[in-house]
């Protein structure tokens, strides 16, 4: 009786330990990362990679093909012609090369850190910055090129002309790196952490948000100041640079259309008043752009909003239940606009480009 | 409600203790743990109080044989045992009651601190949000300073990394264990049974057993910061027992086994006898418990 009363408090305690550390870890940790080909959507959340049919919502093949142990995708896959670059969460991170049935081709294991950012390439060099602080550059076949390090954890993505690399990086500052090298050409300091891509336009011009409230503009040659216009809000996304004018949308619901030139604020426009505020970047279609909309705390739900080019007008086009949370703007592929949920009953819903929505992807148990 | 208004007091403190000293989130973790201890001192004292005094009251002679006279008469039985209480002056609540205030106290600091941490989009959003702006500039704040001894980031699992060993090794959880099982042994007032059957003890010995392993995995599963707070927070438990004059070094020490090695109820209820503080028993009547645990 002794000997049962023992191992039944211990597979109690176990049973506790193991469900209140699931809970801590699991949930909540990022948002699921998105791309997307004419025909496919590449989703990392949580312990998979999905591939998705763009049409229809339905699993085509998932990487791992079974959950190995704390393994864990969130950023953004990469597309790199008939290969598909995914980075792990987990640690230590690691960037795998998949086919695009889902078959491991090489893996990299280099990094100690989290892969929060989505790996970008360009040319024949994959570029994935580490929450270690540092940027690896990988050949086509995961073999390491160089390693760029910073001072400070590295959440987002860099920027490239094919060129160099405008890596922004936690220690507040914004890195122009030379591919072939590996170096540092120039510094900027932003005085905040920047955890977002910048917007690199085509005349050079380097757009970057940080924790500051800042759109900061960077000649990106040199690395010296163009503007800089403060936002009086907390901003959770890049600077969208659409025909000379960029577009920012910050936490009260709010779009700023600035001039791209010198930072002049051309329009303000409230998306929404209910204390909704902007998340991530805007999806851009032709004639307008769809703004992700996070309800405010404890408020479960979301909204899509369009605002057109034509004459600034505002549509909500989807408003999403009760049932979990935006963090990131959503993206547009082949008419179709989709999103990823966080904590929800699914982790990615679609729509078609007026806000119906055709499909939610729910991955099978 | 309780994520928006409350935790982020604490986060918003911590943090604001972080800026004080310049920085070391380590540093914060273990000032905030040491105010919030200190604050709370006072709760733990008169749950300590309340303890005793049940302690005494479930060790006095007439509780039990009301328990053995009503066992089958639950209404009476209940009647009794809170005339007792009055007659005794225990109030049944003065035990429970600060735990029961202390509780959410913790919760909210355990879940400010997590918050504070920071360590993922998710979390770096929310705080973010929960930050007063009055109090504290997210952009001078972030990146936390999150190195901490030997340990590179708060925000992760700790392991220390030996040249010579070919394996990490796991420190803080290492702490935690030990110091949870310390806590717990330290802590455990003295038992009137010596019985391994008795209910109560049983409970006791299984907690102080299995309780550091479970925290233990939360050390080893979860942040660093989390591991650090739960030692730290051991550390000023046993002080706080310690400077009350209530630790019970005797349960460390291996337990001498009664004759026969199997220690009846009787032995158990005249060790009992001879601990309560209220020896108004009287001479030359057994107790009825005495004679049904034969």
């Amino acid at each position: 009786m002794l000997k049962f009363k023992r191992v039944w408090w211990f597979l109690s305690l176990a049973l506790l330990g193991l469900v209140l550390s699931a809970c801590g870890r699991l949930p909540a940790v990022s948002y699921p990362g998105l791309v997307a080909d004419g025909q496919t959507v590449y989703m990392a959340n949580a312990q998979f990679v999905y591939a998705i049919d763009l049409n229809t919502g339905t699993e085509q093949w998932r990487y791992p093909q079974k959950a190995e142990g704390g393994r864990m995708f969130y950023a953004p896959p990469a597309l790199a012609g008939d290969m598909l670059v995914v980075a792990d969460y987990s640690l230590p991170g690691a960037v795998t090369g998949l086919s695009l049935s889902g078959q491991e081709m090489w893996r990299f294991n280099g990094a100690t850190g989290h892969f929060i950012a989505a790996p970008v390439v360009t040319g024949d060099l994959i570029l994935a910055a580490n929450a270690d602080y540092a940027l690896y550059a990988l050949s086509l076949d995961g073999s390491l090129r160089w390693k760029f390090a910073t001072d400070g954890a590295l959440w987002a993505s860099p920027a490239t002309d094919g060129q160099r690399a405008y890596l922004p990086s936690m220690d507040h500052k914004l890195y122009a790196v030379d591919l072939m090298t590996g170096k540092s050409v120039w510094t900027y300091d932003l005085g905040a952490a920047a955890l977002f891509q910048p917007t690199l336009a085509e005349d050079g011009t380097l757009y970057i948000t940080s924790l500051s409230n800042e759109v900061v503009a960077l000649n990106s040659l040199d690395g010296s100041l163009k503007w800089k216009k403060a936002i009086n809000a907390r901003l959770w996304t890049q600077a969208t640079l659409v025909d000379g004018k960029l577009y920012i949308g910050d936490m009260n619901g709010v779009a700023h259309i600035l001039s791209a030139t010198d930072g002049t604020e051309l329009e303000t426009i409230a998306l929404e008043q209910d204390g909704s505020g902007v998340v991530g970047a805007p999806a851009v279609l032709q004639d307008g752009l769809v703004f992700a909309l996070q309800k405010a705390d404890s408020v479960r739900g979301g909204k899509l909003v369009k605002l057109s080019f034509a004459d600034s007008r505002k549509v909500i086009l989807f408003t999403m239940p009760e049932d979990g949370k935006f963090y990131n703007g959503p993206m547009a592929a082949a008419d179709v606009l989709m999103i990823g949920i966080v904590n929800g009953k699914t982790p990615l819903i679609a729509t078609n480009l007026n806000g119906n929505q055709i499909w939610s992807f729910q991955p099978a148990k | 409600m309780w994520n928006e208004l409350v935790v982020p007091v604490f986060t918003n403190i911590l943090l604001f203790i972080y800026n004080l000293i310049g920085g070391n989130l380590g540093v914060a973790i273990l000032l905030f743990t040491l105010l919030v201890r200190v604050l709370t001192h006072p709760l733990m004292v008169s749950q300590i109080k309340g303890a005793q005094t049940m302690q005494k009251l479930q060790t006095d002679p007439r509780f039990k044989e009301i328990q053995e006279k009503y066992k089958d008469d639950r209404e009476k039985l209940a009647a009794e045992q809170t005339r007792l209480m009055q007659e005794m002056g225990v109030n049944p609540l003065s035990s429970c009651l600060p735990t029961l205030i202390q509780l959410p106290i913790m919760i909210a600091f355990y879940q400010g601190m997590t918050a504070a941490l920071a360590s993922t989009p998710l979390q770096l959003f929310d705080l973010t949000r929960h930050l007063y702006p009055w109090l504290l500039q997210i952009e001078s704040l972030i990146p936390l300073n999150s190195r901490f001894l030997w340990i590179a980031d708060l925000g992760q699992p700790e392991r220390l990394h030996l040249s010579f060993l070919p394996f990490p090794i796991p420190v803080l959880t290492i702490l935690v264990v030990v110091t949870t099982y310390l806590q717990s042994k330290l802590m455990t007032p003295p038992t009137s049974s010596s019985n391994p059957r008795d209910p109560s003890a049983m409970t006791a010995n299984m907690m102080n057993l299995y309780m550091p392993l479970l925290m233990g995995w939360f050390a080893y599963s979860l942040s660093a910061g989390l591991a650090v707070y739960f030692v730290f927070t051991n550390l000023i438990g046993i002080a706080q027992y310690a400077l009350l004059g209530r630790l019970n070094w005797s349960n460390l020490m291996p337990k001498k086994k009664e004759a026969g090695n199997s220690p009846s109820v009787e032995a158990t209820q005249k060790k009992a006898e001879m601990t309560s503080s209220k020896p108004d028993k009287k001479p030359g009547k057994p107790s009825k418990s005495g004679r049904s645990g034969k």
